[in-house]
């Protein structure tokens, strides 16, 4: 019997990329889209929570796409991914609200909604394939919505589009190099083991390791994967791109990118290093453990030189992933778990403070912090949700920063990391400095004239902007005050991912034609 | 009502009704602060209510689940220390609310600041009732957060925003410290409940004996000194002052920085009786003590004055706490504890004065005030309870507590032998001798002496009882305390020291003890007080030149360097690291890339190039291989466009024809129209631009980037060779079951297109999404110039 629950991977993947298609063709009626475009982010949103509760339950789902096993893609469905794409249709379905206001008409009508739908299509694809050239093409896709959507124009102007042309340059060279790296990696992983299918891979591999054929050079395709998917994290020295894409793009685009977009960089080291090179982890540790406290380092210290305010969220990014893959490079559950929960909590609270900036810069009609001051008066609610973004992320209580912090430091602590725990502490100071000071800033201080700075200043923010910044301040909230499910849920995905046999089985353990 | 839901009630109140508060305050208007007056008061009823308990030599603990995948839960325990905080800050908390009544104008924004209030509150209660150090440390730094939006609470003002980022910056970073000794705490005891650890000798000797020891409690201190601005952190608390009055003195003198305090003694029977202790704790105190009641001499603000007392009285309590052997851990926690409950009562009381001053004449400078005794008698009389009792006249609290202070430092001193027999006495001695010569000073200054000419209102008065009640109410206690010491004594002080130094302890505090050598000490402050007290305003002018002469013997200094540079130096590094032309950035990838290919290679590549290569290429092939190499040199170094891109697409077609060769007809003819379809965009694209290169390019960027090019190609190469030689045994490529299935199963005779529509069509629709977005791409450009025009 065909129920429609079991097909839920796929219907996350091609519904999108139909209703893009759909909307290329409505292009026309901007009403329809709007519509059509919410309520399939909204069904997707549902339809993601079940797939993860299905995964909860019943334990990991594979699917085939057309019954051809491993020789064919199959999409997985493991805690890991399906908690991915709930992130993704959370934060994608607040966005897209907030981008009915905030996009410029005309943007938003010519082709937003359907290169939005893309960029969903392209993060769900990411995450549930179990394919790993299946991968590389759901990249190509995340790359070029994103280019797209880089480029759209929020109202009132306030980034020129000549800063757009040069930032989407640099992301296209710079990706489009790192995608070459996958390539040559891919393939040649192809031709050492002839398989595509990442478990059918990671078998393949352990089998050598225990016969002890496995070619040194595995190991240098493993570490390739390294710059691939850092270069989506944007960990140094691969982040370059990102400080000047996120503050130009317009704030519902940069709070997918920042919230969503370079997780997938995470996300990828995670599934391809615990997954396929489980031999390559002694040396993937020390190397990835080193980046990630170079990125906090780098992160930190230019967050804090910066007057723009999305340029400083965007520095806050590069840093606050390098905490993320500091957790990762325990390789521990423990530190895992710190990873996914630190991920979580900054996947909401930036995209959050990113919309939130969106709102400021609607209402100060810059983007140049120099220029604001005193608005606490004028945009009290924005102020006290840029205070609940801001806390978060420099890790104080009782948000979900914090417990993200905690959970970091007590995995790093417990497992003997004390230089990495050492850095990674003190510059959490750093974002504690950056962050308030943003604030201080804009909102206390001594009032500027607001009017004086670009036609949009009267604006004040309208509620659809509100409603998703406010959804995602209770979110952080309930990560700090109620944590209990989050860090349930990253606790039983750390084991997941460093007990692979269950998603092997999953995958490989099935009739083929 | 059980004495933890008393507890729990006595901690939440505060928030829920501080949430609350901004929709009662529409019916209240301006009585709103009587409100926040009656939640403090119901919070000190809950915490009255367990006392009795506590007393009797019981201990509360109580659990509510809350991340039991951390192992940490929502735990109360109170213990006299607890509790006398408890009554301290909900005791202080009704009476500060009340005064504020009278001194903060109905103009003020008054929901946001008694709602903030009641969040410090209840974050300090939950702060003291906490029975693990996670829940601590969120209490704690939410006590910090709170201090930060009360000092900025004038919000646009330079001053107070400047205060808040300090305050903020010092304590919350400490706070952070703090937490990293209390993982460490946990790394080596495996808890994060406090109980479990003082209740369990094992436990606790076995931390006193880990080589981790040390290290958490640096760090923990490092948290509590923060809070109670000892040692290089002090600077905080001056600049806190901007706060409105009330708030100074419910938060920055009688409960949130004694927060450091109350961990210090929490955490005493942790750590106390090493050596580590007593050199860390008492000598910050003594160092602080010291240079904080000399520092206060300079300061013309009445609050300012305070201020500097507040660090040195804080130092004080840090001294007597530290006072440890191996032998006695708890030489000054009875002293210590004492003028801890006494210091809240007559520095709060002194800063209610303050605030009275200020709201009457409109200043807080004390070199414009004088000879108020008349027109403000009762203020006056108030003032000087409190001062008197601060510098250790009998027969108030102060003298009682400064007392024991002396007497633990001879006994301390005694201990410890050699010079410090005298040396830590005499030390007590000196800063019991500025603390006198500031107290009298605040008297002198304001009350005493001629009212000057001019710079006074003309009419000040003592101001409404909702101002002085509170500040009277204090100044009974004062006298209280000094006369019939048993009361706090039995009911504070005993179960608090029991508490810590983990054995029944039964004190016998008396006004009249003999001449004893603690009572000479005393009189030798008097003496070398008064003395000092006659230089006052030279050695004021001294520190000023001081000053003046070397600004940088400060820690402000460096703070303001570090702060205001802070932009600078990071831009200079920012905008190195991010120079901003796209080469640089390839440059990185490209080195990362080398870089991650050179680890493995070194570490495990015995043999990079594989032995067995076979060397037998058909003439026409390697034919081929040559022309392709001189094609691919010439695209990279043929000076014109036109030439170069002729270069570029014959590469091409030359792969186009091995792929021939190679068997592959699809993929050549595939090859065939990428390359012609590129070389004439290439083409087109070439008429709008300039025809040749014409940057120069110096030759040591030539050579960095030949160099790096040729180690990637060379990477590139010694991967391929090595991937190419085949998939590793006992493996087979998949190739095989499309070879056997193709047809069968999917109908088709050409393999790679059913694995292009049929085996892997999943991948081709991403593909055609990929290349439906190009053509969207493009059309969005095209249309968004169209727009600029």
């Amino acid at each position: 019997m065909i129920s429609l629950s079991t097909h839920i991977p796929i219907i996350l993947i091609a519904t999108p990329i139909l209703v893009a298609a759909l909307m290329i063709l409505l292009r026309k009626q901007p009403g329809i889209q709007k519509v059509l475009s919410v309520a399939v982010s909204f069904v997707m949103l549902i339809l993601s929570v079940i797939l993860l509760s299905q995964v909860w339950s019943g334990g990991i789902q594979a699917y085939e796409v057309g019954e051809w096993g491993k020789y064919g893609i199959i999409l997985v469905a493991d805690l890991l991914s399906s908690g991915m794409v709930v992130l993704t249709s959370f934060v994608s379905f607040l966005s897209l609200i907030y981008s009915l206001d905030y996009i410029e008409r005309k943007s938003l009508s010519a082709s937003y909604y359907p290169l939005f739908s893309l960029l969903v299509a392209g993060l769900n694809g990411s995450f549930l394939t179990g394919d790993i050239f299946n991968l590389f093409v759901f990249f190509e896709l995340l790359l070029l919505s994103s280019c797209g959507l880089v480029i759209a124009n929020e109202q009132g102007g306030v980034t020129k589009s000549s800063d757009k042309m040069e930032a989407t340059f640099k992301y296209l060279v710079l990706n489009m190099l790192s995608s070459i790296v996958m390539l040559i990696a891919v393939s040649s992983l192809y031709a050492t083991t002839g398989t595509l299918n990442m478990a059918d891979i990671s078998v393949k591999l352990s089998a050598m390791s225990a016969a002890g054929t496995l070619p040194w050079y595995v190991f240098a395709i493993a570490l390739m994967f390294v710059v691939v998917f850092g270069n989506k994290a944007a960990i140094f020295p691969l982040h370059y791109w990102l400080p000047d894409v996120h503050p130009t793009a317009p704030s519902p685009i940069s709070a997918m990118l920042s919230g969503v977009l370079i997780k997938v960089g995470a996300y990828g080291m995670l599934r391809v290093f615990f997954l396929i090179f489980i031999d390559t982890l002694d040396i993937f540790k020390p190397v990835i453990m080193y980046l990630a406290l170079a990125t906090i380092v780098v992160g930190a210290i230019s967050a804090v030189a910066q007057t723009d305010v999305k340029r400083l969220l965007a520095y806050s990014s590069v840093s606050q992933i390098g905490y993320v893959f500091l957790g990762i490079s325990f390789g521990s559950i423990y530190g895992i778990t710190a990873a996914l929960v630190y991920l979580a909590n900054h996947a909401v609270a930036k995209s959050m403070l990113f919309l939130t900036s969106g709102g400021i810069i609607h209402h100060a009609g810059t983007r140049d912090m120099r220029k604001m001051g005193g608005m606490v008066d004028s945009a009290p609610l924005m102020s006290l949700l840029f205070l609940v973004g801001a806390m978060s992320i420099a890790g104080m209580p009782p948000l979900g920063g914090f417990i993200a912090k905690l959970s970091l430091f007590d995995a790093g602590i417990g497992e003997q990391y004390y230089f990495a725990i050492g850095i990674a502490l003190f510059f959490a100071i750093f974002t504690l400095f950056y962050m308030f000071r943003a604030m201080l800033l804009m909102f206390w201080g001594e009032k500027r004239d607001v009017e004086k700075y670009g036609e949009y200043s009267h604006h004040g923010t309208s509620l659809l902007m509100t409603l998703p910044i406010v959804v995602l301040a209770l979110t952080v909230v309930a990560f700090g005050i109620y944590a209990e499910p989050l860090i349930a849920l990253a606790n039983a995905t750390a084991h997941q991912i460093l007990d692979p046999q269950p998603y092997i089985d999953a995958v490989l353990m099935r009739v083929v034609r | 009502m059980d004495s933890f839901t008393a507890i729990t009630i006595a901690v939440f109140l505060p928030f829920v009704l501080a949430g609350i508060l901004p929709a009662v305050a529409k019916l209240l208007k301006d009585k709103i602060g009587w409100y926040a007056s009656a939640t403090a008061l119901l919070s000190l009823l809950m915490v009255a209510q367990v006392a009795p308990e506590i007393i009797h030599g019981e201990t509360i603990q109580g659990t509510i689940e809350w991340l039991p995948s951390m192992g940490i839960n929502l735990s109360f325990y109170a213990d006299g220390l607890s509790i006398m905080f408890g009554f301290i800050v909900s005791g202080i908390g009704v009476i500060i609310m009340s005064y504020s009544n009278g001194y903060m104008s109905t103009k003020e924004d008054l929901p946001r600041y008694y709602q903030q209030l009641l969040f410090f509150m209840g974050s300090m209660l939950g702060m003291v009732f906490s029975a693990n150090t996670i829940q601590l440390f969120i209490f704690w730094e939410l006590t910090s957060i709170t201090s930060f939006m009360l000092i900025g609470y004038w919000r646009n003002r330079p001053m107070s925003v400047y205060g808040a980022t300090k305050s903020l910056l010092i304590t919350a970073s400490g706070g952070l410290f703090m937490l990293a000794g209390f993982l460490v705490l946990h790394a080596i005891t495996g808890t994060f409940d406090i109980p479990t650890i003082l209740h369990n000798e094992s436990i606790r000797e076995a931390l006193q004996n880990h080589h981790l020891f040390i290290y958490a409690l640096i760090l923990i201190f490092i948290g509590a000194a923060s809070k109670s601005a000892q040692g290089p952190f002090y600077i905080w608390l001056p600049n806190a002052m901007e706060a409105p009055t009330p708030v100074s003195a419910f938060l920055h003198s009688a409960t949130m920085v004694k927060a450091g305090i109350y961990l210090i003694a929490r955490i005493h029977p942790m750590f106390s009786g090493t050596e580590a202790w007593f050199i860390l704790v008492s000598g910050v105190g003594i160092f602080t003590m010291l240079l904080a009641g000399f520092l206060a001499f300079r300061q013309t603000d009445i609050k300012g004055i305070l201020a500097y007392s507040t660090i040195s009285q804080l130092a004080y309590l840090m001294t007597m706490y530290g006072y440890t052997t191996h032998e006695e851990p708890g030489i000054g926690v009875a002293a210590a504890t004492f003028h801890l409950l006494n210091h809240a009562t007559f520095k709060a009381c002194l800063f209610l004065v303050a605030g009275i001053v200020a709201h009457e004449t409109a200043t807080r400078d004390i070199t414009k005030m004088g000879g108020l005794r008349k027109e403000m008698p009762i203020t006056f009389i108030v003032a000087t309870i409190g001062a008197l009792s601060m510098a250790g006249i009998p027969p108030l609290n102060g003298f009682l507590s400064k007392e024991m202070f002396y007497e633990a430092s001879v006994e301390m001193g005694h201990l410890l032998g050699g010079p410090y027999t005298i040396l830590i006495p005499a030390l007590a001695v000196l800063g019991g001798v500025f603390t006198f010569a500031y107290s009298i000073k605040l008297i002198d200054g304001i009350f005493l002496g001629k009212r000057p000419t001019k710079g006074l209102p003309e009419h000040i008065h003592d101001p409404s009882m909702v101002m002085l009640a509170p500040a009277i109410f204090l100044a009974g206690l004062i006298i209280l305390f000094g006369l019939v010491p048993s009361i706090p004594v039995h009911n504070f002080i005993e179960p608090t020291v029991s508490g810590i130094i983990l054995e029944e302890a039964h004190l016998h505090v008396k006004l009249w003890h003999g001449f004893t050598t603690s009572l000479m000490m005393t009189i030798a402050t008097f003496i070398l007080g008064i003395l000092i007290y006659t230089q006052y305003d030279r050695i004021a002018e001294w520190q000023n030149r001081f000053n003046a002469m070397f600004p940088w013997i400060s820690v402000n200094y460096y703070y303001d360097g570090a702060v205001n540079n802070a932009k600078d130096v990071t831009f200079k590094f920012s905008s190195r690291m991010q120079p901003g032309p796209v080469k640089n950035y390839v440059i990185a990838v490209l080195l990362l890339t080398l870089a991650m290919f050179a680890i493995p290679a070194m570490m495990l590549g015995t043999n990079l190039i594989p032995q067995n290569l076979n060397f037998d290429v058909p003439l026409y092939e390697a034919l081929i291989f040559l022309f392709m190499i001189v094609a691919a040199l010439g695209a990279a170094l043929l000076p014109r466009y036109l030439p170069a891109i002729i270069a570029l697409s014959g590469l091409g077609y030359l792969v186009a024809l091995l792929f021939i060769y190679l068997q592959a007809p699809d993929l050549a003819l595939t090859q065939v129209l990428v390359e012609t379809l590129s070389t004439i965009i290439f083409l087109l694209a070439l008429v709008k631009i300039p025809q040749k290169f014409k940057e120069h390019i110096p030759t040591t960027t030539l050579a960095r980037d030949l160099i790096i090019s040729v180690a990637v190609s060379v990477m590139i190469f010694i991967l391929l060779i090595n991937a190419t030689q085949g998939i590793v045994a006992p493996f087979e490529s998949l190739s095989y079951y499309f070879i056997e299935k193709s047809l069968a199963l999917a109908g088709g005779h050409n393999i790679v297109n059913v694995i292009i529509v049929d085996f892997r069509g999943y991948d081709t629709l991403g593909e055609i999404s990929v290349l439906c977005l190009a053509a969207l791409g493009v059309y969005n450009l095209i249309h968004s110039r169209g727009e600029d025009e």
